[in-house]
């Protein structure tokens, strides 16, 4: 079995580990760094639940060696509340609706988050294309588009639209 | 599985060498989904990713250098500096999704020889030549020549692709795909088109065609037919038709031959309208 060292920044921390030489980054994000908000859907590059940022931009962390990632700067949904508290864009995932069974909702929040980081106000287009590698079973993406439109808005607090009452149904069930 | 990670061509090509079920990775989106599907023996896997001198475009005399390692993200961004090349630009856009395209790189889509790869469909309208380097050295071959069967090239095992090289060209292209939706689509069909037109005649016409035959190919035909004829209803009604006698396509999960044969003409017309405005 082929070893190898790898040293990377993980959510702002330095690791350094021995792996298999032939592991994939979600499995040393998951196994070795116990980081399981990074969710492993169909392993073939299709859902984008593996979503992680790799130098601040999203890939499929089921596509990429862990030793590919060496030198490099990752972040996972963990790293976005770091000290306890949700980022804005988490927020409003939350406040709009915008999680259900929540399956894809790391990688969607941070393929959003990489857009946001470029370009602060999207339209609702860039918004979709943004997010167009991440499959969303629950939502119909229409409740996600609104949470990254709400936190792309200059309005500081961004004050949810009411749900509809299917939408509240759906939310409660 | 062994993964050896190089940073220079010299490393690169002697490990290809000496180790004989080697194989590369660059952005892995095609290795990788093979070794999912457990079909991949090869090891130990040479990751390339750290050769930085095959990343990026660069303009040399009379043509365009796209390093082996740029990937779609790149492609997308860069190629605005060169109007001619609006057909791999396009192509790079509607490619995958975000994820995929800042991995994929232009050389492992070119490598896979999938009839369907975007990348290759704009890089055969643009005339590219493709770099390949061994221990034995360099040798450059005609992108149209590349390709022998579906998913089979006339790479070496001991060869890296290292660019592809497109001839700088003063007329305009595009490329138009078909799939079952916007994002995450393998072309149902795809066609691009280069062309220089003067005085409503075309001076050079390239068409080639993705997803219609066994490899990705150029639609040598309707070009012939086309070339110095004017840019008119009759004969883009005839170009419609030798195209769809051209191609090859079959039945698959994602469409019928028949929808292809029919896509063809359409998006031929559709583009030829864009390029005669
Ligand atoms: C979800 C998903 C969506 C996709 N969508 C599209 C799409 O819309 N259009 C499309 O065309 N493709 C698509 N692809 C396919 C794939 O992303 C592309 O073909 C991509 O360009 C491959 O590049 P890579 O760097 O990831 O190659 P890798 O997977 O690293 O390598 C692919 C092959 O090429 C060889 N290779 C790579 N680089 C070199 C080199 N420099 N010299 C010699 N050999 C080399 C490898 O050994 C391997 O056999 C998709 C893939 C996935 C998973
Ligand atoms: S698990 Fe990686 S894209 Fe689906
Ligand atoms: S919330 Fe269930 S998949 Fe998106």
């Amino acid at each position: 079995m082929a070893l190898r060292k790898i040293s990377c920044r993980v959510n702002g921390i330095t690791v350094q580990k021995e792996i298999r030489s032939e592991l994939r980054l979600i499995d040393f994000l998951r196994e070795n760094l116990q980081l399981t908000g990074v969710k492993e859907g169909c392993g073939e590059g299709e859902c984008g639940a593996c979503t992680v940022l790799l130098n601040g931009n999203p890939i499929n962390s089921c596509l990429v060696l862990a030793v590919q990632a060496e030198g490099a700067d990752i972040l996972t949904i963990e790293g976005l509340a770091a000290k306890g508290e949700l980022s804005r864009l988490q927020q409003a995932f939350i406040d709009y609706g915008a999680v259900q069974c929540g399956f894809c909702t790391p990688g969607m929040i941070l393929s959003a988050k990489a857009l946001l980081d470029k370009n602060p106000h999207p339209t609702e287009e860039e918004i979709r294309r943004a997010i167009s590698g991440n499959l969303c079973r629950c939502t119909g993406y229409q409740a996600i588009v609104d949470a990254v439109q709400a936190v792309s808005s200059n309005i500081p607090h961004a004050q949810p639209q009411p749900l509809s009452p299917v939408q509240e149904k759906d939310r409660l069930q | 599985m062994d993964v050896l990670s190089v940073s220079s061509m010299e490393e690169a090509v002697s490990l290809l060498h000496s180790k004989r079920n080697a194989a590369i990775i660059a952005g892995g989106t095609d290795l990788l989904v093979k070794r999912a599907r457990n079909k991949l023996s090869a090891d130990p896997l040479i990751d390339i990713c750290g050769i930085s001198i095959l990343k990026g475009i660069s303009h040399e005399e009379n043509c365009l250098r796209i390093g082996a390692l740029t990937t779609f993200a790149m492609l997308e961004q860069e190629l605005d500096a060169y109007p001619f090349c609006a057909a791999l630009k396009q192509a790079a856009y509607e490619m995958g999704a975000p994820q995929i395209r800042n991995r994929a790189t232009i050389g492992g889509n070119v490598v896979t020889g999938s009839p369907a790869g975007d990348g290759i469909v704009a890089l055969l309208a643009l005339d590219a030549k493709v770099e390949l380097v061994s221990e034995s050295g360099k040798r450059w071959i005609a992108l149209c020549d590349f390709f022998t069967g579906p998913g089979k090239t006339i790479i070496k095992p001991d060869e890296i692709l290292t660019a592809l090289i497109i001839p700088q060209q003063s007329g305009k292209s595009c490329f138009y795909k078909v799939g079952k939706r916007n994002a995450l689509a393998i072309a149902i069909l795809s066609v691009a088109v280069y062309a220089e037109i003067r005085e409503r005649k075309f001076e050079t016409i390239r068409i080639s065609v993705g997803s219609a035959a066994p490899i990705p190919m150029r639609a040598l035909r309707t070009e012939q037919f086309l070339l110095n004829h004017e840019m008119e209803e009759t004969a883009v009604h005839e170009a419609i038709r030798l195209i769809r006698k051209e191609i090859s396509p079959i039945d698959d999960v994602r469409a019928t031959a028949a929808y292809r044969h029919e896509l063809a003409g359409n998006i031929l017309q559709f583009l030829l309208q864009r390029l005669g405005m």
